[in-house]
């Protein structure tokens, strides 16, 4: 396949760019620096192989189109039997999407999705590697170290350009090693899980004879158990024997003071058997004769003491018969003061009552004494007469005064009215009056208004002219005046009867003056004032009177009783006396009543000595029974044999609670006697002897029981730990894992060494089947590029270099020694015979490589060039050159040369 | 005879190690070694809450073999929670815990038979009546091979009949063949129901006239028993097929899963898909603790990174750490088995070395070549001191190696970040 056009739609900075004129043989694309050769270099690589993915941006210039958009374009080629085909691919998903379109008209239908039948399924790798070469990549052979070298070399033999296999056995070799080595490095993983799996399985067998011995464990702490128990008994067995020793030893003070108390008691006399209660009975006797003796004796005292106070009181027994009239004094004596004071201030009252009688007679006019007050007639009822007298009088004044004036009015109008008025006759009025009243009537029965108002028109008029004429008719003169002469005489004649009549009514009341009514009524007021005075005075006169004879009496009585009491002189003042016979009562009827309460105190106070003497007798005798009971003599005999008996019995008691306390330990059957026996057979200092010796018996079975149980417990412990350690299951679970990590090591190493193995037989295969052709068609090239000074090309079995031997003196030479020029030339070489190789059997592929012969001295660029131009006359050639003066030789070899 | 409830469980293996997983976490390792104990106070914890009539164990209590005397006291402990709620239980030993490999010093609750080397019936009552009759034999070592089953007697009485057995029924090449027996031995022997144990899967062999039954184990023991493990709770009515009704006891729930991430093109996407993945999961095991062992499967272009460093280690991390916040524990061990984006088909066509190496590869196809790598791998799988730690690898094993070998060759020898 060779390119014929390069259409550039967007690729980095080239769009719209179109390359074309590309033929068969070297064409030169010529463009100084930064024309975009190299650019063109990766739109081809691109197309035919794919866009690299866009996370490799960091790994690879993306050529991101400078318009925007994605990279595109298409290569027009043609295939080694002159099909066209254009190769059309757009950058996206999985290398972009690659459209592939036949552009000779016979196969037009033939489209292929893959371009691998036309590339001869030469592989980007191989294309880039062996088809695309850049100077950088042929002077980078110079950097290189000796093994890199002669890797890249060989490598280019292989079509594996800067990927080294040695490089990549090497890698599985060592990855392989880190996981296994069968002798040497113990670092190696396999070699590291091999030992903790052993070492683990070394545990868990130690762990797993551990928990063989459990039942063994079980056994013996069964075993010792028993033992415990055998040692328990017989430990029981000293310690109930010391028991006993620790007993006699601490009861022996108590047996020694049994045996004391008990030849104390041996010495002492025989009494009666007393009991507790004697003691007792003995003093309570005792007490109960002493307690009626004292009080006996205090009532004695006290019966002599009520005879001497009897004997010293005195007391009035007449007085005290008087009893009746006294209480009756005494109880008056309130009211007797109260008469007397009382009797004092009406004596001054009565004189000055007596006196104002005395002036409001005389301002009366009335004669001294109560003779002339009686001998007026005047009561409250005279008030009244006195009121109505003023009345007619005033009435008949008035009559007289009324009269006169209507003379006087009369006399003065007749004078007035001298001339006449109309008159007319009264009969003409009364007619018009009756008409009226006649119409009226017949107007009402017609019931004609007319006639009605007709006939009230005259009733008004007749009025109106009887009330004129009437006034004209009263001024006659003669018979009016006449009367009212005769009334006025009539009112004088009144007056001066009235006036008789209250004069007479004056005398008969006894009034000693004439009075007007008016001082008659203030006399009666004055006159009644005084007259109460009088009674008022009376009253009082009398009360005086009966006080005056009540007291009388009175002092009759006190004289009567003052005189029983025998006293000198009677006192002045009633109440006095009255008093100091007061005092005289109380104190017989005292003395009286206190007496009568000794009497009655003396009678109880000799009724109870009686009393006293009879209990004492009583006591006496009983006393006297229960001593002759006890067969005792008398008191003093109880008070000497009852201390002994006492005596006797303390040690008895002392003697039991010796016995109650060792029996307590000991028990009160048969054992106790036993007990007394051993005690009374053996000494404290033997107890102590005893003791000591199983103490010391004891304390060594102690301590082998604390051994055993020592042993039981660590017994009991292993048997937890193994009931309980989950030791085992854990480090069985990191057994597990770690056999589980060696399979994976062992599966992981075997990978590698599977790898290897089969890159050993690639290699041979390759070596046996594809080398030889590469290594002839390289051999070929190699000479002509030197000359001919190298003759022979040779990699040698077992190892990667490549041998170059010279002419004629047969010297070979490795990648490694020869001369940098001389050594890139041999990479050419190695790239141009595996190309030519390749191409045997596939489509050939255009060869696109940069100004590579720089470097070259001119012989051999001239030289190379040849080559180049024999090598480009089956296939395309495509150099990319900067060179101005370089491009005279491209043209002088036919080469074709299109600037860009 | 009115019915008969009692839970059937059988091969708890108490404190036995789990195998084939790599432990980095200690936490993981303890919940590990604690779940068989606990899966088995789950028993307890469903026998005391139905209110069964007995507890059955089809041997396997514990693994004889590691003499681990803490799985027998912790059995006999979680025993004692029956006893005192008048459960009694019965227990058949197996070929993992014969007779001879329990410690004479354990002492039993009351109501905890176990029975001994020859068949024993024992009448389960309750309220002074007899509810049915529990026959079973134990294994006096671990040896034996012998037909235990045509051992035990006609149940002739009305109460039904229950019969307890390790054994292995018909020939099932991948367990070990103890007390062999056929489906025909089990039947018409008067019994309602046999409790089997040994098979670590439930199976029910046959449901009625008898029943016969595995348990299937109480907790996963290895990375292969995946999926749940439990018991059966079994309900025997007169004249009716048992109701066999079965109930997840594991603590810890193992997943073995594949993921295919061919289509995912970046680290991220990796997590997302993986974190689906384990959600969806969790979901199955219903709140309990979980080991996810997921492997990345796929030619994918994130290949190159998982295989980078610490990567695949980091994203582990890195999904724990997002699944975290959930109250139940997760382990996540991530499995890369990831190839990079490389046409092998293509490759194979080329006519370079990378050609010669993929055909040298091709040769490896027929098992015949597979032989010829024994020599490469002869000092570790045949010479070393420690083989027998490494397991011999078969066919399929060897298969496997090579792909992935290929496929390490290629990522060196070509570079895998561009197209």
């Amino acid at each position: 396949m060779r390119l014929k056009e390069l259409q550039i739609e967007a690729f980095g900075t080239l769009d719209g760019k179109t390359v074309s004129g590309l033929t068969t043989g070297v064409n030169v694309l010529y463009g100084p620096n930064e024309s975009g050769k190299t650019t063109l270099l990766e739109f081809i690589r691109r197309i035919l192989f794919g866009f690299p993915n866009k996370r490799s941006s960091s790994k690879y210039n993306l050529y991101d189109p400078r318009i925007g958009g994605v990279c595109r374009g298409s290569l027009i080629c043609q295939l080694r039997n002159g099909e066209l085909l254009s190769v059309h691919r757009k950058d996206g998903a999985k290398g972009g999407a690659l459209t592939i379109t036949p552009l000779n008209e016979n196969d037009s239908a033939k489209r292929e999705k893959s371009l691998d039948p036309f590339l001869g399924f030469a592989s980007k790798t191989i294309f880039e590697n062996i088809f695309a070469v850049t100077l950088d990549e042929l002077q980078d052979i110079n950097s290189l170290n000796d093994e890199e070298t002669t890797n890249r070399v060989y490598g280019a033999g292989l079509g594996l350009g800067s990927v080294s296999l040695a490089g990549v056995e090497s890698k599985f070799r060592k990855l392989g090693e880190s996981l296994f080595l069968p002798r040497g490095r113990s670092a190696q993983k396999a070699a590291v899980l091999l030992s903790e799996i052993q070492s683990l399985e070394k545990e868990i067998g130690d762990l797993q004879d551990e928990i063989l011995l459990f039942d063994s464990y079980h056994d013996e702490k069964n075993r010792l158990k028993e033992t415990l128990n055998v040692m328990n008994e017989t430990c029981k067995g000293l310690e109930n024997e010391k028991a006993l020793w620790d007993m006699r030893h601490d009861l022996f003070p108590n047996y020694l003071n049994r045996v004391d108390a008990e030849s104390r008691l041996a010495s002492l006399d025989t009494v009666p058997e007393f009991s507790a209660k004697d003691s007792e009975t003995s003093t309570r006797f005792k007490i109960e004769l002493d307690r009626l003796n004292k009080q006996i004796r205090e009532e004695e005292k006290n019966l002599r003491q009520v005879e001497v106070d009897m004997e010293n009181l005195h007391w009035n027994a007449d007085l005290l018969d008087l009893e009746a009239c006294v209480e009756n004094l005494f109880h008056q004596e309130g009211q007797i003061q109260t008469v007397l004071n009382e009797r004092d201030a009406l004596n001054d009252e009565i004189l000055r009552v007596k006196e104002e009688v005395q002036l409001k007679a005389s301002l009366l006019g009335l004669e001294e004494g109560d003779a002339g007050i009686d001998s007026i007639n005047l009561s409250s009822a005279d008030k009244a007469a006195i009121e109505s007298a003023e009345e007619i009088q005033g009435r008949a004044r008035e009559n007289q005064t009324l009269s006169k004036a209507r003379l006087d009015d009369y006399r003065e109008q007749w004078a007035r009215n001298v001339a006449g008025k109309p008159t007319v006759p009264v009969w003409m009025i009364s007619v018009l009056t009756l008409l009226g009243l006649a119409g009226i009537g017949l107007g009402w029965e017609f019931v004609n208004p007319l006639l009605m108002g007709l006939a009230g028109s005259l009733i008004f008029l007749g009025l109106v002219s009887l009330l004129f004429f009437r006034h004209k008719a009263d001024g006659e003169p003669d018979a009016l005046e006449k009367h009212l002469k005769a009334q006025l005489e009539r009112c004088v004649q009144e007056q001066e009867k009235v006036h008789a009549d209250w004069e007479d009514w004056i005398r008969k009341k006894g009034i000693p003056r004439i009075l007007t009514p008016r001082q008659c009524r203030e006399f009666v007021t004055d006159f009644m004032a005084l007259q109460s005075l009088v009674a008022d005075k009376n009253l009082k006169e009398k009360r005086r009177n009966e006080m005056r004879l009540w007291l009388d009496e009175i002092n009759n009585v006190v004289e009567n009783v003052f005189r029983v009491l025998n006293l000198s002189s009677l006192p002045n003042d009633l109440l006095k006396t009255i008093r100091v016979i007061e005092i005289a009562f109380r104190e017989s009827q005292k003395s009286f009543e206190q007496d009568k309460l000794l009497q009655k105190r003396l009678q109880e106070l000799k009724s109870r000595l009686d009393q006293l003497n009879k209990e004492l007798k009583s006591q006496r005798d009983q006393q006297k029974q229960w001593l002759q009971d006890l067969g005792l003599k008398d008191e003093v005999d109880f008070e000497r044999k009852f201390p002994i008996w006492e005596e006797r019995q303390k040690l008895k008691e002392y003697i039991e609670d010796q016995n109650t306390h060792i029996q307590s330990r000991v028990g009160s059957d048969a054992g106790f006697d036993t007990f007394i026996k051993d005690l009374k057979a053996t000494t404290p200092e033997q107890c102590k002897q005893e003791l000591k010796q199983l103490k010391e018996s004891l304390d060594l079975l102690q301590e082998e029981r604390d051994t055993i149980n020592r042993q039981i417990g660590e017994l009991q412990n292993k048997i937890h730990r193994l009931a309980t350690s989950d030791d085992l299951a854990s480090k069985r679970m990191q057994l597990e894992s770690c056999k589980q990590d060696l399979q994976f090591v062992s599966k992981e190493w075997a990978v590698t060494q599977i790898a290897l193995y089969q890159l050993q037989k690639a290699k041979r295969k390759y070596e046996e089947e594809r080398q030889p052709g590469v290594i002839r068609s390289a051999e070929k090239v190699f000479s002509s590029i030197t000359g001919g000074k190298y003759e022979r090309l040779q990699k040698l079995f077992d190892s990667d270099d490549i041998f170059a031997f010279e002419t004629g003196s047969g010297l070979s030479k490795t990648s490694t020694q020869l001369s940098r020029g001389t050594r890139e030339q041999l990479y050419l070489a190695m790239r141009l015979g595996f190309i030519e190789e390749y191409e045997k059997s596939s489509e050939p592929l255009p060869v696109i490589m940069d100004d590579l012969f720089v470097n070259f001295d001119d012989e051999r660029r001239e030289k190379t060039l040849q080559v180049l131009a024999d090598f480009a006359k089956s296939r395309q050639v495509i150099i990319l050159s900067c060179h101005q003066h370089a491009l005279e030789d491209y043209e002088a070899i036919g080469a074709k040369v299109i600037s860009v | 005879m009115n019915s008969f409830r009692f839970i059937h469980c059988s091969d708890l293996h108490i404190d036995s190690p789990f195998v084939g997983l790599s432990l980095k976490d200690p936490e993981l390792g303890g919940c590990l070694r604690q779940s068989t104990q606990q899966a088995f106070e789950n028993v307890v914890a469903l026998a005391l809450r139905e209110k069964v009539d007995a507890v059955i164990v089809a041997g396997d209590v514990f693994d004889g073999a590691e003499k681990s005397l803490h799985a027998q006291f912790k059995f006999r402990d979680s025993l004692a929670k029956l006893s005192s709620a008048g459960i009694p239980a019965f227990i058949a030993l197996g070929n993992h815990d014969p007779a001879d490999t329990w410690s004479h010093s354990i002492q039993w609750p009351e109501g905890v038979h176990l029975f001994g080397p020859d068949v024993e019936s024992i009448s389960v009552k309750k309220n002074g009546k007899t509810l049915a009759r529990i026959y079973g034999i134990s294994f006096p070592t671990r040896e034996v091979r012998e037909n235990l089953a045509v051992r035990f007697p006609k149940n002739d009485y009305p109460e039904f009949g229950v019969s307890v057995l390790h054994c292995q029924v018909g020939n099932e090449p991948e367990h070990d063949n103890y007390a062999p027996c056929d489906l025909a031995d089990l039947c018409g022997q008067g019994m309602d129901y046999w409790a089997l144990g040994h098979i670590h899967r439930h199976k029910i062999l046959r449901d009625r006239n008898p029943a016969i039954v595995y348990s299937g184990n109480t907790q996963a023991k290895n990375r292969r028993e995946t999926g749940e493990k439990g018991c059966c709770l079994v309900t025997l009515k007169a004249n009716q097929a048992p109701e066999i009704q079965f109930e997840a006891t594991d603590s810890l729930r193992y997943f073995r899963e594949q993921l295919d991430i061919a289509s995912v093109n970046t680290i991220e996407e990796v997590v997302q898909e993986c974190q689906n993945k384990v959600m969806d999961l969790l979901a199955v095991a219903e709140n309990r603790s979980a080991v996810i062992e997921l492997t990345l499967m796929g030619r994918t272009s994130v290949h190159a990174e998982l295989q980078k460093g610490n990567n695949l280690h980091d994203l582990n991390s890195e999904l724990e750490g997002r699944l975290k916040a959930d109250s139940i524990k997760v382990w996540i061990l991530l499995l890369d088995e990831t190839a990079g984006p490389h046409d092998l088909e293509s490759l194979k066509q080329g006519h370079d070395f990378t050609a010669d190496v993929l055909s040298v590869y091709d040769e490896l196809e027929t098992p015949e070549r597979l032989e010829e790598l024994e020599s490469p791998l002869r000092s570790m799988f045949q010479d070393w001191r420690g083989k027998e730690y490494v397991s011999s690898l078969s066919k399929e094993d060897l298969r496997d190696l090579v792909a992935k070998a290929r496929d390490l060759t290629l990522d060196h020898l070509l570079e895998q970040d561009s197209p």
